[in-house]
């Protein structure tokens, strides 16, 4: 549905978006993540053809960006970040008016907005003025408005930005229920976001994609390879070190505190997962084992890492260099 | 085609629920109403709309840019921080459409201004003897020169984002022309060409009743000029 070859975006001589390439297949909601100023608003306004491309192909439905832009913005739904409004519309005024703009026939007027103000929970407020709208509902009112036309492409620039949890989890729903009939590109740096909601994530940072996988495999990337476990037990400390170091995978065990008597607080360096063999190793040894776990490892460091990351291509780096 | 009566249609409803219409609609009914109180009650009083209408330019120059003000600065959001700019250029719309449908409804809200002066026609109908041809003739020729100065407040529109800035740019550029425009019967000819530009030389065959050919091409290739150019600044809004 999206594909996107070596794009380029320089402003001057600051390069916004560097050399980016990839697809996105019919139906799939994908995450665009990244740190301010990465790139994700540049990329999304040059797939929408309000930005030009340096250099680089983009098609979107079959057509290209550059040569066929009316075409491609016929089937593009747009939700910028800053939520353009008119505020001396009224909701209903302002969603016929985008209507229309985007090619929406009389006849089918009527039952795209009530379709649309339904699924976005502004049927209470249709008469109401925007300017009388809270943000929440401005959010509400920009959503609706990419959505009126029914497009195929779906692309959305931080569309929970200042909602309330609720309305959060509302406009996410929202989102959710979109998949399947339209492919969806959304911008986002709220990480529990991409899980809840993306198929797919594309991390960038200064412009250039350092991760594109599932939400799943970022994590599983996470959980192989090199691992620190936690372990808190209780007895002699030399024997207890002794006993953690016999195990095979280990590589070494450094005491965080505690004493004899109230145990210890242990960090545990293994190749893998070995919680069975250590908690074997320590309830043979006759020391009491009072806790033992494997420190889950969030999108969010694997996020800080990757956007942190000075060199920045992290992309084919297997997760135990970083561990 | 149907863009451009979208677009125009929403302005046009802007202008009459906004506060910047009745402005400009009351400021025009108040002074066109005290001049042409002040010719009629003249010892030297005819039938001739011709000094309402010379005073009238003058009151236009003021009060139209007001109208064209908001229309492309409004959309780039620099006072109210709207940026709606970025919703109409990713909408299956081209820039020719937009200033067209922004020029129209500039031109649709001042045809009302118009109208509504056509009290003036009457009451000259009714109370004496007009040249009802001079009538129509300057009736046209207002058309013209109300077509120019909001040709050119949608250019000075499409320059800035701020509607303060716009509205003030084509009031000044509006009477430096004006000024100019008393240089058509000076001995030196390369400022007799520099009156030519002024749009107020254009319409003096109007008000004597005359639609001539000459000037009413002058008047579209001025307006065509100056929507292009808005049509270009809209177009640079990508890339600057």
């Amino acid at each position: 549905m999206i594909e996107v070859q070596d794009l380029v975006k320089a402003y001057g001589s600051r390069t916004a978006v560097d050399h980016i390439s990839f697809e996105v297949k019919k139906g799939e909601i994908l995450g665009f993540l990244g740190p301010n100023g990465a790139g994700k608003t540049t990329t999304m306004r040059v797939l929408t053809c309000f930005l030009p491309a340096t250099s680089g192909k983009v098609k979107i439905a079959g057509y290209d960006i550059f040569e066929q832009s009316i075409e491609v913005r016929r089937r593009i739904g747009y939700l910028p970040e800053n939520v353009p409004l008119y505020l001396d519309m009224s909701v209903e005024s302002y969603l016929t008016y985008m209507a229309r703009l985007n090619g929406v026939t009389w006849s089918e007027l009527s039952e795209r907005l009530d379709k649309v103000m339904d699924s976005c929970g502004l049927l209470h407020r249709r008469r109401d003025l925007i300017g009388h709208l809270s943000r929440g509902y401005r959010q509400r009112c920009g959503l609706a408005q990419a959505l009126v036309h029914n497009p195929d492409v779906l692309i959305l620039d931080e569309p929970t930005a200042s909602l309330d949890p609720v309305q959060i989890r509302d406009v996410r729903e929202t989102i959710k229920n979109l998949a399947g009939e339209h492919t969806i590109i959304l911008s986002t740096h709220i990480l529990p976001e991409v899980e809840l909601v993306c198929d797919r994530v594309l991390m960038i940072n200064r412009g250039r994609i350092v991760a594109d996988d599932t939400p799943v495999g970022l994590r599983n990337r996470a959980a192989s390879g090199a691992l620190s476990l936690s372990l808190q037990a209780r007895g002699a400390k030399d024997a207890l070190l002794g006993a953690l170091r016999a195990v095979q995978g280990v590589s070494g065990v450094t005491v965080v505190d505690g004493s004899d008597t109230d145990g210890y607080n242990l960090q545990v360096s293994a190749s893998g997962d070995l919680r069975e063999e250590l908690a074997r190793a320590v309830v043979q040894g006759g020391f009491g084992l009072r806790g033992l776990e494997v420190p889950r490892r969030t999108l969010e460091d694997i996020f800080v890492e990757l956007t942190t990351d000075e060199a920045g291509l992290a992309v084919e780096t297997p997760a135990e260099e970083v561990a | 085609m149907r863009n451009i009566w979208t677009i125009a249609q929403r302005e046009v409803k802007a202008y009459f629920t906004g506060p910047v219409g009745y402005v400009v609609m009351s400021c025009w009914i108040l002074f066109a109403g005290l001049i042409f109180y002040l010719i009629l009650g003249s010892p030297s009083a005819s039938a001739d709309m011709e000094p309402l209408f010379r005073n009238c330019t003058i009151l236009l120059i003021m009060v139209l840019p007001l109208l064209t003000m908001r229309l492309l600065a409004g959309e780039r959001g620099g006072d109210q921080g709207v940026g709606t700019i970025e919703l109409l250029l990713t909408s299956p719309i081209t820039e020719w459409q937009l200033v067209l449908g922004k020029y129209l409804a500039s031109m649709l809200y001042m045809c009302s201004l118009v109208l509504v002066s056509g009290i003036y026609a009457v009451a000259f109908r009714v109370l004496g003897k007009p040249d009802v041809g001079k009538i129509i003739g300057g009736y046209v020729g207002f058309l013209f020169f109300s077509g120019y100065v909001l040709a050119l407040g949608l250019f000075f529109s499409s320059l800035t984002n701020s509607q303060i800035v716009a509205a003030v740019t084509t009031i000044v550029s509006s009477l430096a022309l004006w000024l100019i425009s008393f240089f058509k019967d000076n001995p030196s000819k390369s400022l007799q060409f520099l009156a030519w530009f002024s749009m107020l030389g254009h319409h003096e065959d109007f008000w004597r009743g005359v639609i001539s050919l000459q000037e009413v091409v002058w008047y579209c290739s001025a307006i065509y000029f100056l929507l292009f150019a808005s049509k270009l600044m809209v177009a640079s809004s990508r890339w600057r």
